[in-house]
């Protein structure tokens, strides 16, 4: 077993694992949704079928009775219970254990397991059957075994055989049995063609050819079937001096027994008659209720196409490649931006062409290495789904937790970054913003409390807002607090929302005791600052007694953005243009700058403008013709005035160093066609400097 | 020239095991991730022999077995069912849906080579 085979099992464990925990929760949701049950139940199947594969004993041992449990979920002999479900989740947590192969010395396993059987066993088979039937599973078999021989067989022996009719239509090939038997001493090989038909009658997929073949030192029937183990025959062995009665092998039951030893075998030919009566229990089809066998798991419901369970076809990679892909992604993008460059200067409509030719491929590639790194927000939604049926259960605060756009994709680096504050967030919302039960009742409020989770693309973003009915933040407490800790000064005058911002800060915690939950120093702040550092922006909007809501404002990807070059001063910047609405040319009598009328009437709505060389404080003379680019950041819209509009690129972000860390309007930098750099524009932070222009601007659009 | 062997299963650890056994071993090796991409490797390829897994999305193996007999470049493939259960039930359908042989999960390499060579010889 090499490395990489283990590797390739604890990947796809991991996937499996996840899986299956959806599988669980989603089903919690939606307790009779068959496809889910089969997905449940195949997850298990194939982690116990692979782990077993792997050598791992214990874990196939323990999912054997797990699946088992929900062997009888899928066929309905026992309903799916909120208990079920968090059994499954305790004993699916025990999987990585059993795989680490870690102790387990409170034996809680044992505990799970024997919970989960007795909750499955009073259903439908009323006690008397065995739980399950582990000796139907041999789990460490091995063929390379020698099989135990029995009595010498000294006297010669004739084997005549014919291969069953459908044997070459399954395969079975006569030249490899006649060979194995050679190889076993086979003499004097003789064909049999008395059941050759005529031409008319002659079926090409039929072997009617028998053979016969002496065997000087006789041959045991042990040797016999193995022979005849994957090419189906009728055969009879005659001894030379038959000392005890004949040898009528039933095939049949060698096959049965044969098989279940090794865990190979060929198919018994369909006698019924010849069934051997001991075999009867396990063969017989019973289409009767037979309560107390188990059915096989490969029951026609795994056959039933489900879309909504099934993962499409896909290939695995490992992440590391995916980011060797986008690093070269993005020099090709920075490569072709110069190409494109120089092109345009040799003024050579061929070299012009394929460099036209060149950006569009490279657009095209960097599109498609971009999906293949969005992943759905499904993937985090269930870690938190399971967060909040145990911090609701904890805490005693029911919460309905309502969740729309799992399908919502963001980049793979993004998600896994994002799972830490969303699941602080959601943390936060139960722990400190739901009231107790009782309080929620005084207050005359459903006693389920809701939290919502929603994300949807915006542009270039995602908007990911957690939401929840509880009783929202007091701005006086928080600023009470935010004094207190020296955050602010007393006499300082901030709006609800700024102050709403400071449990944001560093050692900023409202919770008056600390849990065990949250609240534990690190609070809030590592949560915008992971934000952050994902470029996008955290806000939140509440209102006493009626609840809060949190909202992450997230970038799609982190490594290129399409680019609108613009002049201001001689320096070229960049505006994402995920942001940019609309570009129009300045009008005339707005070119003077004023202190105030930095207006622009759009078709009825009138949109502020703040001016690039007034806010990087450029001395120069602005142009006489200037334009306005009009972008859009969350509910705000604001125009820029800019000195020239040079044309789109596509920007292979550059992170700028902590030394320009201060430049908060710039949010990186790029490195353009000519080899200069320019510098990204960071729009949500230029609208913040130019807040109050924008606060008003609602108020002017309504 | 060397004979080349489809393997059919979900797992992909169970295919990768699977297919570098038999490559090892000589044979080439062509792998699909459920019965209807096995079904469709089979009919397109030029394929010696089948080792498929019975609970998979989409197809199971057996009904991707019966499927491939019924389809003139599915006839005479020798089929070799994989599966966690020995159950005689399963067994027989596989049998009536047109399977040469099973073969118990968990086996060694030495067993699935073992069982490779009885079947293609």
């Amino acid at each position: 077993m090499s490395d990489e085979m283990v590797e390739i099992f604890h990947e796809e464990l991991r996937e499996l694992l996840e899986s299956l925990e959806r599988g669980l929760i989603d089903l919690q949701v939606s307790p009779d949704d068959e496809g889910l049950v089969n997905q449940v139940f195949r997850d298990l199947h194939t982690i116990k079928g692979s782990g077993a594969m792997f050598g791992f004993v214990d874990l196939a041992a323990f999912i054997h009775d797990f699946e088992t449990a929900f062997d009888k979920v899928r066929s309905g002999q026992v309903k799916v219970t909120n208990e079920l479900i968090k059994l499954g989740l305790a004993a699916r947590d025990e999987i990585p254990g059993l795989v680490e192969g870690t102790d387990d010395p409170d034996g809680v396993r044992e505990e799970i397991l024997a919970a989960l059987t007795a909750m499955t066993a009073d259903a439908g088979d009323a006690g008397d059957a065995p739980p399950a039937p582990a000796a139907e599973e041999p789990l460490d078999l091995d063929f390379g075994e020698p099989l135990p021989e029995p009595e010498p067989e000294t006297a010669g022996a004739t084997l005549r055989f014919t291969l069953t009719d459908d044997a070459l239509g399954l395969g079975a090939i006569p030249s490899v049995v006649l060979g194995e038997l050679r190889d076993l001493g086979g003499t004097d090989l003789k064909a049999d063609i008395s059941r050759v038909p005529g031409l008319s009658d002659l079926d090409i997929d039929v072997c009617y050819v028998g053979w016969s073949m002496y065997f000087p030192d006789g041959i045991s029937r042990e040797d016999i079937d193995e022979v005849f183990m994957f090419a189906e025959a009728d055969w009879s062995l005659e001894e030379d001096a038959p000392a005890e009665g004949g040898f009528d092998l039933d095939l049949g039951e060698l096959a049965a027994e044969n098989g279940e030893e090794q865990g190979v075998g060929f198919f018994a030919p369909e006698e019924p008659a010849e069934e051997p009566v001991a075999e009867a229990p396990k063969a017989a089809p019973a289409p009767a209720p037979a309560p107390a066998a188990p059915k096989p798991p490969a029951k026609a419901p795994a056959a039933k196409p489900d879309a909504s369970a099934e993962p499409a076809a896909s290939v695995r990679v490992p992440a590391a490649r995916l980011d060797t892909l986008m690093d070269s992604v993005g020099e090709l993008v920075t490569v072709e931006a110069r190409l494109t460059e120089l092109a345009r200067q040799s003024r050579d409509a061929a070299i012009i062409a394929t460099a036209e030719e060149v950006a569009r491929l490279a657009a095209r590639l960097r599109d498609a290495t971009m999906t293949m790194r969005m992943v759905p927000m499904r993937t985090l939604v269930a870690r938190c789904r399971r967060l909040i049926m145990g911090l609701s259960d904890d805490l005693n605060k029911p919460v309905e937790f309502e969740v729309h756009g799992e399908e919502t994709e963001l980049d793979k680096t993004v998600i896994e970054k994002l799972a830490d504050p969303l699941v602080h967030i959601l943390r936060n919302a139960i722990d400190h913003g739901m009231e107790t039960q009782e309080q929620r009742e005084t207050t005359g409020k459903p006693m389920i409390g809701k939290v919502e989770l929603s994300a949807v693309h915006a542009g270039g973003e995602v908007l990911i807002r957690v939401k929840d009915d509880g009783r929202g933040m007091n701005p006086d407490v928080i600023r009470h607090k935010a004094i207190e800790r020296g955050l602010i000064n007393s006499d300082m005058v901030l709006t609800d929302s700024q102050i709403f911002m400071l449990i944001f800060e560093p050692g900023f915690s409202t919770a008056e005791t600390v849990t065990e939950l949250s609240g534990r120093g690190v609070g809030m702040d590592v949560v915008r600052r992971t934000i952050e550092g994902l470029r996008g922006n955290i806000e939140v909007a509440s209102k006493l007694g009626e609840g809060t809501t949190v909202t992450l404002r997230l970038p799609l990807t982190l490594a290129i953005i399409d680019g609108l070059l613009i002049e201001v001063d001689d320096e070229r910047y960049t505006l994402p243009m995920s942001a940019v609405k609309e570009i129009f040319e300045l009008p005339p009598e707005k070119t003077l700058a004023s202190r105030t009328g930095d207006y622009l009437d759009i078709r009825g709505h009138f949109v502020p403008f703040i001016r690039l060389r007034t806010i990087f404080e450029c001395t120069g003379d602005a142009p006489t013709e200037q334009n306005v680019v009009v972008v859009e950041a969350g509910e705000s819209r604001i125009g820029i005035v800019v000195d020239h509009i040079i044309g789109t690129n596509q920007t292979v972000i550059k992170q700028v160093s902590k030394l320009q860390h201060s430049a908060r309007s710039i949010s990186g930098a790029t490195i353009l066609g000519d080899g200069t750099v320019s510098l990204i524009i960071d729009v949500p932070q230029l609208l913040a400097q130019a807040g109050p222009l924008v606060d008003s601007s609602k108020e002017a659009a309504a | 020239m060397s004979k080349t062997i489809l393997t059919v299963d979900d797992s992909p650890s169970i295919r990768r095991m699977v297919s570098l056994t038999l490559r090892e071993a000589g044979y080439n090796v062509l792998e699909a991730v459920d019965g209807q991409d096995g079904f469709a490797k089979a009919t397109t390829s030029r394929v010696d022999a089948i080792i498929t897994d019975q609970n998979m999305p989409n197809m199971d193996g057996i009904s991707m077995i019966r499927a491939l007999r019924a389809h003139p470049n599915g006839k005479g493939v020798p089929i070799v069912v994989l599966s966690t259960d020995s159950a005689d039930n399963l067994k027989q359908q596989a049998r009536a849906a047109g399977a040469l042989g099973w073969m118990v999960k968990p086996f060694t390499q030495d067993k699935l080579l073992a069982v490779m060579k009885k079947v293609l010889g």
